[in-house]
């Protein structure tokens, strides 16, 4: 069991640092880079930096809602019965 | 509390910042909401190293702990030894590995 926590710890700090790092270059460092650079090729145009996020935090939002939601209804329907 | 006061004068200096930038033109408007946009990444990214840091961090059983730091260390030598052969910049070659590896576990083992 030990085991299977400090890979499942190691794995999500090592994606959480990969998301910074991918988003703090994508941000910051290439917007200062020349167009014809060959890093350009591994990151995605710039509007995405913007969209995904928002869109990520869109569905977020939708799926809290959801949830609370079908926790109420739930907790209504033990009531009423 | 002194914590928190220095934090959010961090970020109110900042959007400050951001805000005369955009307000003198020097950054095009479709670009303002990229500073917002990237502290709320960064926190998140923030909140999910320290959860998994947190898991990482209690061992209940030392020699486990000792086992699975020599499991990580191999792991990770032989990640190098490949990027060497695609790369084509690092010899090392295999025995050399194995070398490091004894010499490693012989370290950690003696100084328990």
């Amino acid at each position: 069991m030990e085991l299977a926590d400090r890979a499942v710890g190691f794995l999500l700090s090592m994606i959480s640092l990969s998301i910074f790092t991918y988003y703090t270059f994508w941000v910051i460092i290439l917007p200062f880079v020349d167009s014809d650079h060959f890093i350009h090729k591994y990151f995605l145009p710039q509007e995405y930096a913007i969209l995904i996020p928002v869109f990520a935090g869109v569905v977020l939002l939708s799926f809290l809602c959801v949830f609370i939601g079908l926790v109420m209804l739930k907790s209504k329907k033990k009531k009423a019965q | 509390m002194k914590h928190i006061v220095k934090i959010t004068t961090l970020l109110v200096a900042i959007t400050a910042l951001w805000i005369g930038l955009l307000q003198m033109s020097l950054l095009p408007r479709t670009h303002t909401w990229l500073l917002p946009i990237y502290f709320i990444v960064s926190l998140g990214c923030y909140g999910l190293l320290m959860v998994g840091v947190g898991l990482m961090r209690f061992p209940t059983c030392p020699q486990e702990a000792a086992l699975l730091q020599q499991v990580f260390l191999f792991f990770f030598l032989c990640l190098l030894y490949l990027l060497g052969l695609w790369r084509e910049t690092v010899c090392i070659s295999l025995g050399e590995i194995f070398l490091f590896r004894n010499m490693v576990i012989v370290a950690v083992l003696t100084s328990h």
